[in-house]
């Protein structure tokens, strides 16, 4: 009994052009979201997750470029569409919070400008319903005093603040479908807890598909319902969240989840993975992880294993998985 | 070395960091931040002290006062049976050989135009130990001593990830063989797979060379790996010292009860939240009355809004906690 596929993304490739020469940073990626799902992307710096999900919102910037595959959101190629109209799909169906909402609102205009703004943009409303439309959602997303912070600077707010008023203006022209680049990444541990159990409820009411980014093991498992890994730009990993966790089958999500400190199981030494992440354009010509990998074979050297599914539902990208 | 007294490495009393905030034409002093108000503790020798709590609580500005990197407002602190805040010149440069320091961001906390054979040889040479040749050759050790290769010293720090910058930063911090080292928030910046390597290097190197630290970090799920003995800081105060162990299974205040139960558990699966704190950390600058914790308490009282529970000293096994649930709040005790 599953809900509808929402957004689907087909061989996703995205290149940067850099002196030394072209670099994928994202490689043959696919995954679908469906209704009220939320897909958790996982990887450390340079895995490619974060430019995965500017590909789908198409903000690639040069020297980057989408240089392949498709990204269909509610059955429609949003790589095909011209520009302009790409320009109602953001921040109308689709939209985007991120890491930092210092950096990403305007400092020199109020959190009310710019939210009505976003909704004068996306939808038929005189500037007092749109007014109406900020302020209802300020209050939605737990400000206190939303009429009074409507008129506030960013500066005016705390971090924490700063991130629900990024949270009402995504979510102000009802998108189906949410990016969360790190919300939660900059914040406090008890603040962190605030906002992800507001998205959790955001979601449940909007019965919104949320694609979900972070570095952090535990915050992904608490909020995703499935897990995608990544490492060097592809995919290593895709399951559901319980499953992935407790039977990882990749040895790179396998030992990500074994070198973190784990909450009540005390090892005497934690569990490492030799090495660090190569940089793009010293990636093996094969399995993005073999330079570091304790299961290596010969074939990984040189070939790119296929994703394959190994049980419904889990698929892994690796001639020998666990 | 049996006596107790003798176990303890650094003893601090009733520590006080306040920052001035200047305003208008003269700089006059208009307000105090008091990022450290009243801290007392002590580190044992051969222990890992955990400082946690969340940004703006004190913790690394505590870390940074106890070795006077800061000059506290106020306060003991003895070091190494000496009275480290009466210290200067020959005898603070001596006792400050015995401390060092880890810094959360090993991109800054390296001269990009030294190659790490200088960064190295720079604690001799400040302290004017050893020759030349002596130098290299212990930069040469050093380097092996924390994973990386002695070949390594003519090269300069951007050539490093960030994870072996760190290990450069390690190595510097135990070339004079201290008895302390207080590592600030060492692993944060470090992406996951490399904090444990990170954290395995300084296991290692603890046993190998009996050294001591006082860790910072806000990390609860590090902090539970790595520490003996925890301290949680809130707004400057520490509100509960206590065990790894006690800490986490038995948490007491009810600050430390809410930290615990908002980290994020792996494995488990997607669950309905629970219900989290509510309210945010509120300024150092003009802190609530009574329990600065009061505003944001499940289990408030009359008595939190306007006294000012205390941590008692720890002398016997009990957890020192600093909260009105555990005390008797008579008609006249505490402040």
């Amino acid at each position: 009994m599953q809900d509808s596929v929402v957004v689907s993304v087909r061989n996703l490739e995205t290149s940067f052009f850099t002196k030394m020469g072209p670099v994928r940073a994202v490689n043959d990626v696919s995954y679908d979201i469906h209704r009220g799902e939320t897909l958790g992307i996982v990887g450390e710096s340079g895995c490619g997750k974060s430019v995965t999900s500017f590909s789908l919102m198409r903000l690639i910037e040069h020297p980057g470029r989408i240089t392949g595959g498709q990204v269909l959101l509610q059955g429609r190629d949003l790589l095909q569409l011209p520009e302009a109209r790409m320009e109602d799909v953001r921040g109308g169906e689709m939209a985007m919070i991120f890491q930092e909402p210092m950096t990403a609102l305007n400092p020199v205009l109020t959190i009310g400008h710019q939210i009505d703004e976003q909704v004068l943009r996306h939808k038929k409303v005189t500037p007092k319903e749109a007014r109406e439309r900020s302020i209802e959602m300020l209050s939605l997303v737990g400000i206190p005093s939303p009429e009074e912070r409507y008129h506030n600077y960013p500066h005016q707010l705390s971090g924490g603040m700063r991130q629900r008023a990024m949270i009402a203006m995504a979510l102000s022209c009802d998108p189906v479908f949410l990016i969360a680049d790190e919300p939660t990444t900059a914040l406090d541990v008890t603040i962190q807890a605030q906002i992800l159990e507001l998205i959790q409820n955001l979601q449940q009411k909007f019965r919104m598909s949320v694609q979900f980014i972070t570095h952090d093991l535990g915050v992904i498992s608490e909020i995703s319902d499935r897990v995608l890994v990544m490492y060097g730009g592809q995919m290593c990993e895709t399951a559901d969240t319980v499953e992935l966790f407790n039977n990882p089958r990749h040895p790179y999500t396998a030992a990500l989840i074994a070198s973190r400190p784990k909450f009540g199981s005390r090892p005497h030494r934690l569990t490492t993975i030799e090495g660090s992440v190569p940089a793009p354009h010293e990636l093996p010509p094969g399995c993005p992880f073999y330079n570091r990998c304790p299961r290596r074979l010969d074939e990984c050297r040189v070939q790119r294993p296929p994703v394959s599914t190994i049980k419904p539902g889990h698929q892994v990208a690796c001639f020998n998985p666990l | 070395m049996s006596a107790p007294p003798n176990d303890i490495l650094l003893e601090a009393r009733h520590i006080k960091k306040y920052f001035p905030i200047r305003k208008g034409l003269f700089r006059r002093e208009v307000a105090q931040v008091k990022a450290v108000d009243d801290v007392s503790l002590t580190i044992r020798k051969g222990e890992t002290l955990g400082l946690v709590g969340e940004s703006g609580c004190g913790k690394s500005t505590l870390g940074r006062t106890l070795i006077r990197l800061y000059e506290p407002t106020a306060g003991d602190i003895r070091f190494e049976n000496q009275d480290f805040r009466r210290l200067s010149g020959r005898d603070l440069r001596q006792a400050r050989k015995n401390i060092q320091m880890i810094f959360q961001d090993p991109y800054a906390a390296l001269d990009p135009r030294m190659t790490v054979g200088q960064i190295l040889m720079q604690p001799f040479e400040i302290h004017g130990l050893l020759n030349g040749a002596q130098r290299i050759q212990r930069a040469r050790e050093l380097l092996e001593l924390v994973g990386l290769r002695a070949a390594h010293v003519n090269r300069y720090p951007h050539e490093f990830s960030g994870g072996q910058r760190q290990r450069i930063c390690i190595a510097r911090a135990i070339a004079l063989e201290p008895d302390l080292i207080v590592c600030d928030e060492p692993v944060s910046a470090l992406d996951v797979s490399i904090q444990a390597q990170i954290l395995n290097l300084l296991k290692d190197l603890q046993e190998k060379l009996k050294l001591t630290y006082l860790f910072v970090s806000h990390d609860l799920s590090v902090i539970d790996y790595f520490c003996d003995r925890v301290a949680v800081m809130y707004l400057g105060k520490i509100v509960e010292l206590a065990p790894k162990d006690e800490l986490f299974k038995n948490p007491r205040h009810p600050y430390t009860q809410a930290l615990i139960q908002a980290i994020p558990r792996v494995g488990e699966g997607k669950k309905r939240m629970k219900k989290s704190l509510s309210g945010e950390v509120p300024s150092p600058i003009n802190p609530p009355s009574g329990c600065s914790f009061h505003p944001r308490c499940p289990h408030v009282m009359d008595v939190c809004r306007s006294r000012i529970p205390t941590l008692q000293p720890s002398p016997g096994q009990d957890n020192p906690v600093a909260c009105w649930l555990y005390e008797q709040p008579p008609a006249r005790q505490g402040v």
